[in-house]
């Protein structure tokens, strides 16, 4: 398969800014989440990758085309800023027609692409309507609007989660989901970890301008080997399950929980755990109801990773 | 790193895409179809449009009055002093050529107030916005985008200049008995398209050199007032303390007015002479031109770093 981005010793300066460090990876075509603290080089990246700036160093390859200041490469992305990029006098339709148009369509074809990236992101109610009056919600869903509108391979998009409300931001996965499944590749930055994780598995971690890690998240978890797995588990009679457990060389630590029926635990070897645990909980009759391992998510591995 | 939210991957470009000539106009219709949205700043335009029908009323009558074909109105016996006041003036005046001067020398005035409202917000804006993150995203060039901005603030300023001159010299021409104006001093039209021409392009890369050099529109405004009152003050004060006009041409404004001054034959404007060289006016022009694209090309190519 071949690859969707590839990045090699990529660094780009501020003056004496650094805002990418040395970054080396390459990304398979798919939905991928840019994941990293506010300054932590997301934005400094994705701009690169929509071809907007120069890298001060190294190389970027992205859909086979050197980004920066390429038309044929353009024709291919789609890039949603982080930044509020609407002109406020026009409407939303008259917006994306504009932009479209700059993308190389004529009036005709730009506005009927413009109307069915409207009705895409579910603005078409409102697409008469001035975007000065759009809420925080739908001006994200007409930077969307424009960025698909002219029918690209790649979406770039920047937080676009900042400021929705819950179902906006379900509805914004929604969207991305369904986007995906029909092609596209979609590189999104978010430092609202849990939406990306529900969004797709492959994230790129960055901190400080440099590649913490990449991958599906629970293979980044996995490792982690120096940072104990915390587990919690619901059993029927926690007390003895919890004894029992304290004999096993896996586990380095057991809480009982104030309502007598959750353990907290510790282990250094999640995969033996989860086999013994069967045999362990049968022979005290412990009644396991549920085990959630609770660090496994991507904020759990965010965090081991940048302290 | 596997993508499993999708099972086909590059989905084929599907678009017609023009090609890539003339990516500008779509900006520039855009950025005028922006700016007219809102209508009270058209009123800015009053004042020309309004001087523009006096001074056509009087080429009008003027010919008239040579015509021996005064109507009683404008006669010393007339009942309105308005039109009498017009009358006289037609009776003494002067040549189109002297009308259509007092016409650009006045609406140049105008076309700066003009090409401060309109123009001092076009790049600036695009900054504070992040609106050039989604140009630059497309297949426009820095040039392109130059350009398309330079055409809508010239389309504003010429709307102001070149359309009362034109009124005034179109009136000449057919009040003229027997296309005698046309045939006698046709040469004007083109005296007015040469003036307008350098006007507008020397007024609209200025307003845009500015524009650029800030994030508010407001503050670009402040500073081409502060600019052209204090060059020409400066200028005003050299020439009087050397007594040599030539330090006129240290004022855009005034390297203007000798423009006009030397393409409509006139030797002097408000007590004003100017006998100064013209090519040392075209030579201040051609500096205020080449400085303001130098600053606009510099400006718009640090663009791409900072959002």
């Amino acid at each position: 398969m071949s690859l969707l981005l590839e990045a090699r010793d990529l660094s780009r300066y501020y003056g004496q800014v650094v805002g990418l460090n040395d970054l080396t990876l390459s990304l398979e075509p798919g939905v991928v989440g840019l994941l990293g603290p506010n300054g932590a080089g997301k934005s400094t990246f994705l701009k690169l990758v929509a071809g907007e700036i120069r890298p001060s160093r190294g190389t970027l390859t992205v859909l086979g085309h050197v980004p920066f200041a390429n038309p044929d490469y353009f024709r291919l992305i789609g890039f949603a800023p982080q930044q509020d990029a609407v002109y406020e006098e026009m409407t939303g339709l008259e917006f994306v027609i504009f932009l479209t148009r700059l993308s190389g369509h004529r009036e005709a074809a730009a506005r009927a692409r413009a109307e069915q990236a409207i009705e895409r992101v579910g603005l078409a109610d409102a697409r008469h309507r001035r975007t000065g009056g759009y809420s925080k919600g739908m001006r994200q869903r007409i930077r969307i609007a424009q960025a698909i509108a002219h029918d690209p391979r790649f979406l770039i998009i920047d937080e676009p989660m900042t400021g929705l409300d819950p179902l906006a931001r379900a509805e914004m996965s929604e969207l991305f989901r369904a986007l995906a499944v029909q092609g596209l590749s979609i590189l999104i930055s978010s430092h609202i970890l849990h939406e990306v994780e529900a969004l797709t598995p492959n994230v790129v971690l960055v901190h400080r301008g440099r590649l913490l890690a990449r991958g599906p998240v629970r293979e980044i978890r996995r490792l982690l080997t120096r940072q104990p797995r915390k587990v919690e588990i619901r059993a029927r009679d926690a007390r003895r399950l919890a004894s029992a457990l304290l004999e096993s060389a896996v586990v380095s630590s057991v809480r009982i929980e104030a309502d007598g029926v959750r353990l907290s635990l510790e282990t250094s070897d999640l995969e033996r755990l989860c086999s013994d645990l069967p045999a362990l909980a049968g022979r005290v009759g412990a009644g396991i109801q549920t085990f959630e391992s609770r660090d496994a998510s991507l904020e759990a591995v965010f965090d081991y990773l940048v302290t | 790193m596997k993508a499993t939210t999708h099972t086909e991957v590059y989905r084929r470009f599907q678009g017609r895409l023009a090609p890539a000539r003339l990516r500008c106009l779509p900006l520039l219709a855009a950025g005028v179809r922006v700016a007219l949205k809102r209508k009270w700043p058209l009123l800015l335009y009053l004042p020309p449009f309004g001087a523009m029908l006096v001074l056509s009323f009087i080429v009008y009558t003027k010919f008239l009055l040579e015509e021996g074909l005064a109507p009683a109105v404008l006669t010393p016996a007339g009942a309105n002093p308005g039109t009498q006041v017009i009358g006289s003036l037609a009776g003494t005046l002067i040549e189109v050529h002297t009308i259509v001067f007092w016409s650009v020398f006045g609406m140049g005035q105008f076309a700066l107030l003009i090409a401060g409202w309109y123009g001092a917000g076009l790049i600036a804006e695009d900054r504070r916005r992040g609106a050039h993150l989604l140009y630059f995203a497309r297949p426009l060039s820095k040039l392109d985008y130059l350009l398309g901005k330079l055409g809508v603030v010239a389309c504003f300023i010429g709307a102001g200049v070149l359309v009362p001159a034109l009124a005034i010299a179109l009136t000449a021409v057919f009040a003229a008995p027997g296309w005698s104006f046309l045939t006698e001093h046709g040469s004007i039209f083109l005296d007015i398209l040469l003036y307008t021409s350098v006007h507008t392009f020397v007024l609209a890369s200025f307003m845009l050199a500015i524009s650029s050099l800030f994030k508010r529109w407001a503050y670009a405004v402040v500073t081409i007032a502060g600019y052209v009152l204090l060059s020409s003050g400066l200028a005003n004060l050299l020439s009087w303390l050397n007594r040599d006009q030539s330090w006129q041409v240290l004022s855009p404004t005034r390297c203007l007015w000798r423009l006009a001054a030397s393409i409509f034959e006139v030797e002097q404007v408000v007590g004003v002479r100017l006998d100064w060289s013209p090519a040392l006016a075209w030579s201040g022009l051609g500096g205020v031109v080449a400085l303001s694209w130098l600053v606009l090309w510099l400006r718009v190519r640090r663009m791409e770093s900072v959002a």
